[in-house]
């Protein structure tokens, strides 16, 4: 747990001197034996991230990817939901049909939309889960 | 359906959950066990406990009342009950796990460094939780009263006291065993008399409500009617009445009802036969089977009531207080929304069968339609349709569901009002106490953080205390208050959480520009409008025609407002975006590996 309650996500130390660390892969650090890794011509961007700098940038275009994924899976979604009423309202067959004793709307509203909500949910995980493993990868790469 | 067993199951779900909580764990001693089980819950267990809380009385009981009384365009509530999730999980659920905030006030604070705002949201937040409290008291209500015949307010005040005894003996943690558990007993309480309620309907040869006709008695019934009711009967029909008929006292006897209008007594037991019209309230004639079993033509202006419910459900679940608490207890970003993913499917399951009980109910308990109180049609159904013991059994676990649905949904509801009613409290008394000791001329400052993040037992005291007052407020209220339809209400709840919580965590997550200003004004406005709505039409009664359909269905409207205004607002201050935002923002989307590494040491 990292805050109380009056002091959301706080990091205890936050107020202190920011001291750089080096980010690298636990096996190049394994590999250099407690050694520091050798510092390439460009600085850490993990420690710049929320200021202007190079993280900042990739940090927007996380954002966006995030923002894009997200408005385009709701999108579907309001599209689906959305539309449903007024295909009722086109289709007055479609209103009124049933199947096996049933009516079609029944099973159309009732049971029918879960798995496109489900389905809409797994890409969403896949991608956003992808969106951050690529912007992991960019910022360790800097 | 009368008798000794389901008082039992009552008692039990109630003293189970009760001793869970005081005895099943290690009780919670410390402020972070209160709030949040101190983020060691796994996502199944967690989505068990999101789906144990989020299933109330509206769920349970208010889905099949309303399919009962209007039909296809009720399913609706379930597929937007469920979608919001999707919502939460494509905007919402990792970067609010990620804000590390408590409650929605934290999240206000911390991204907006406002107190006026988080104040403002503190109100709403305990404003909704009673709201959404509320039917789940009188649904305990009705349910007892249905089973039992006890007064109207012995559910809620059972209801109140094992909440009471559950969030003071342990706060989240022992909270979180008990709903993950409760969302399992829930399913399985709705699930396996279905089966046996569909095999009945089998045996009776599958019919469904249709043609012109208007709900009728398939067999002979009796009817007991508790509160007198004025109704309209279309079709004259012979009855056999005990009680009070037309002001007429009878006993037993055969008495002819007239086409017309007729007041039944308190207490009255009517028995109608076979095949006889089923009476309706007076003013309220019921749809015919053509109009109820076909969508967009089971209540007036269906299109707009159907949008407005879509816009409240999918946007206000990530504003409910009690189901935002829960994801805090999620161990980073990626976990709470595989969190969301596991509640997806456990919603979707559960959300399949309350519509199969308001059909089966049309056919074989339509005297809910004439007493008005369609939601006890999931409890009704077992002993009409299977009867003898099964019948009883299947009952009693089926109330005894429902008391889990009540207890579990009043318990997080609770909790997380506490949650936000006890850090107000405290921060009050801190300011009051720094303004002493300021003019005393001893400390200069407030010690604030330091304080909180100390773990002392006069907080914990202080927040059962808070426990205390969150659930005895919405207790006193469902006695005044009268009751609606639960999921009416609830939906209300949601369109008070989607017109201002909602606004305030999407901007607040997604865009940069917003201003405390902007908050503000958004919440005032969006939150506001929305409290009038809800109050004129809980508690007025509400005008006819597009007036009473936008007052008692805001959502449509007041959501568009409160972004237009809160989006306003904040461009017409830019000047005053808070100096923090890119560092908020950053911690709200960077992935967790990467805002560790961040850490000096």
């Amino acid at each position: 747990m990292t805050g109380g309650p009056g002091r959301p996500g706080g990091d205890p130390a936050e107020g202190a001197p920011k001291r750089r660390i080096t980010v690298a892969h636990p096996r190049t650090l394994a590999a250099l034996g407690g050694r520091r890794p050798p510092v390439s011509g460009r600085k850490p961007v993990a420690g710049d991230l929320g200021r202007q700098t190079l993280g900042d940038i990739y940090l927007h275009s996380l954002m966006r990817a995030q923002l894009r994924l997200g408005l385009a899976v709701v999108g579907v979604l309001v599209a689906v939901l959305g539309g449903l009423p007024f295909l009722f309202l086109a289709a007055p067959a479609l209103r009124n049909a049933m199947v096996a004793g049933v009516p079609v709307p029944w099973l159309i509203i009732g049971v029918a939309v879960h798995p496109v909500i489900l389905a809409l949910a797994f890409v969403c995980l896949r991608h956003a889960r992808r969106n951050e493993d690529d912007f992991a990868d960019l910022v360790e790469r800097s | 359906m009368s008798g000794a067993e389901p008082v039992v199951a009552v008692a039990l779900v109630c003293v189970a959950t009760a001793l869970f909580s005081v005895y099943g764990l290690r009780p919670g001693r410390a402020t972070s066990d209160f709030y949040v089980a101190s983020r060691a819950v796994s996502p199944l267990r967690n989505a068990s406990a999101i789906g144990g809380e989020y299933l109330s009385a509206a769920s349970f009981l208010g889905i099949a009342g309303l399919v009962l009384a209007f039909g296809a365009d009720m399913l609706w509530y379930g597929v937007g009950y469920t979608a919001g999730y999707l919502v939460l999980l494509a905007f919402v659920a990792a970067p609010l796990r990620r804000s590390g905030a408590y409650t929605l006030p934290d999240f206000a604070e911390a991204r907006l460094e406002s107190t006026r705002v988080r104040r403002l949201t503190a109100l709403l937040v305990v404003f909704t939780g009673w709201l959404y409290l509320l039917p789940q008291l009188q649904g305990a209500g009705l349910t007892l009263r249905t089973v039992t015949a006890a007064p109207l307010w012995v559910g809620p005040v059972v209801v109140t006291a094992v909440v009471m005894v559950t969030v003071a003996s342990g706060g989240m943690r022992s909270v979180t065993f008990v709903q993950a558990f409760q969302y399992w007993l829930k399913l399985t309480a709705l699930a396996v008399p279905l089966i046996f309620l569909l095999l009945a309907w089998r045996a009776d040869g599958a019919p469904w409500p249709s043609g012109d006709a208007p709900p009728r008695f398939r067999e002979a019934t009796t009817v007991s009617v508790q509160q007198s009711v004025r109704v309209q009967v279309d079709e004259p029909v012979t009855v056999t009445v005990s009680g009070s008929v037309d002001g007429h006292r009878v006993d037993g006897t055969r008495v002819r009802l007239e086409a017309g209008e007729h007041r039944i007594g308190a207490g009255a037991r009517v028995a109608f036969p076979a095949g006889a019209d089923v009476p309706h309230p007076q003013g309220r004639p019921p749809r015919d089977g053509r109009d109820w079993s076909r969508p967009l033509s089971g209540t007036s202006h269906p299109v707009y009531g159907i949008y407005s419910l879509l816009v409240a459900t999918l946007l206000g679940t990530m504003g409910l207080p009690h189901v935002i608490v829960r994801y805090y207890t999620n161990p980073d970003g990626a976990a709470a929304r595989r969190t969301t993913w596991a509640v997806l499917w456990l919603l979707a399951a559960f959300y399949v069968l309350p519509p199969v009980y308001g059909a089966l109910s049309r056919l074989y308990t339509p005297e809910l339609l004439m007493t008005g109180r369609t939601d006890a049609a999931v409890l009704l159904l077992p002993a009409r349709l299977v009867g003898g013991t099964g019948g009883v059994l299947l009952g009693t676990l089926l109330t005894a569901g429902a008391f889990a649905a009540f207890l579990s949904t009043a318990c997080g509801l609770t909790v997380s009002v506490a949650g936000v009613l006890g850090q107000e409290l405290e921060r009050m008394w801190a300011a009051a106490r720094a303004r002493v000791t300021f003019r005393r001329g001893l400390v200069s400052r407030p010690r604030r953080a330091r304080t909180e993040l100390r773990i002392e037992a006069r907080d914990v005291l202080r927040l059962r205390l808070a426990g205390v007052a969150a659930a005895t407020v919405p207790c006193l209220l469902s006695f005044v208050v009268a009751p609606r339809a639960a999921a009416d209400v609830v939906g209300l709840a949601f369109a008070v959480a989607a017109s201002s919580f909602s606004p305030l965590l999407l901007l607040g997550i997604w865009w940069r520009g917003l201003t405390p200003q902007g908050a503000m004004a958004g919440l005032l406005v969006g939150g506001g409008t929305t409290i009038g709505a809800v109050v004129v039409t809980m508690v007025a009664e509400p005008p006819g025609g597009w007036a009473g359909t936008m007052l008692s269905r805001p959502a449509a409207w007041s959501v568009p407002l409160a972004f237009a205004v809160m989006i306003g607002t904040s461009r017409l201050t830019r000047r005053n975006v808070p100096p923090g935002t890119a560092g908020a923002l950053s911690r709200l989307h960077a992935p967790e590996p990467l805002a560790a590494s961040r850490r000096p040491g």
